[in-house]
């Protein structure tokens, strides 16, 4: 049986990045403004973060238009959600086995 | 890093989640306060043709409700783009369109108090889809218990007038104090 803590994803174990997921999971999308303010970010923190989801195909970005105003739009993928319920598992899983010792 | 600091960790890790998503449900949720206070609005207004002696609010309702759902696509539409979260909007329209297929197919299936049963729990029911698609589900334990007053006023109110105007204020009244509960959580 192997130690809970080795099936933490390395992507999703980072404060913001789980936090981005999270916020992403209560919706179908979210608009970059209201990630930066709802996680309290800069609009280079949030982007680095981003970035690192996207690339692990955990989230998708889209760049768009709404009226003349330039928008970006970020939505978990069916892999992000899946991977943030199984790290929340994980966490659940290490407490419960360090707090039974 | 020892074990013990690795479990803090964890602990912070999952409050910090859990407050996110919280925040990001009340945003949902009470960027949908005016449609709430609309519907409620349009509810108790149809007790009005009653308590002014018209015979039914049939007519009330087939201008009523046409208008009423225009309003709401404009409403969901301008609060997903003020709040900058959103939902697609396909299982709504779906929804929508059930509402209006389940009441006005009803009202015409159905007599009596049958028929005003038969509406207004439609109503309840698919207002609690609406909160089910917002993953609101703390609304749903309401949703069933106005759904069960509904039956029971249903069984025990014989005339249909005061039939009509109890479970019209309740319907009405209840969304018309989420509205303002969810008004002011907003501000």
């Amino acid at each position: 049986m192997t130690h809970p803590s080795q099936d933490l994803d390395d992507v999703v174990h980072q404060r913001v990045r789980l936090g981005i997921l999270a916020v992403l999971s209560e919706a179908n999308y979210v608009d970059f403004g209201y990630l930066k303010e709802v996680l309290g970010l800069t609009d280079g923190n949030l982007s680095r973060h981003l970035s690192v989801l996207a690339d692990a195909g955990h989230v998708t970005i889209e760049k768009g238009y709404a009226g003349k105003r330039p928008r970006t739009t970020v939505k978990a993928t069916a892999g992000g959600r899946r991977a943030l319920a199984d790290h929340l598992a994980s966490l659940k899983e290490l407490i419960k086995r360090i707090e039974g010792q | 890093m020892t074990e013990e600091q690795a479990a803090a960790e964890a602990k912070e890790l999952l409050a910090d989640v859990e407050r996110v998503r919280s925040q990001a449900r009340t945003s949902l949720l009470s960027a949908n306060y005016a449609l709430f206070l609309l519907w409620g609005l349009l509810t108790i207004g149809s007790t009005v043709p009653l308590l002014a002696g018209a015979p039914n609010v049939g007519n009330y309702w087939v201008g009523a409700a046409p208008v009423g759902a225009l309003i709401s696509f404009w409403l969901g539409f301008r609060s997903s783009e003020a709040i900058g979260t959103g939902e697609s909007s396909t299982p709504y329209v779906i929804t929508a369109v059930g509402i209006f297929v389940f009441t006005f197919g009803g009202s015409a299936l159905f007599d009596g108090g049958t028929a005003i049963v038969w509406v207004f729990a439609s109503l309840a029911v698919g207002f609690g889809v609406f909160a089910f698609l917002d993953r609101q589900l703390l609304v749903l334990p309401l949703v069933a218990l106005v759904v069960a007053m509904i039956i029971a006023l249903g069984i025990t109110i014989e005339d249909t007038a005061a039939l009509y105007l109890s479970c019209a204020f309740l319907l009405g009244g209840g969304f018309l104090g989420l509205g303002t509960g969810l008004w002011i959580t907003r501000s």
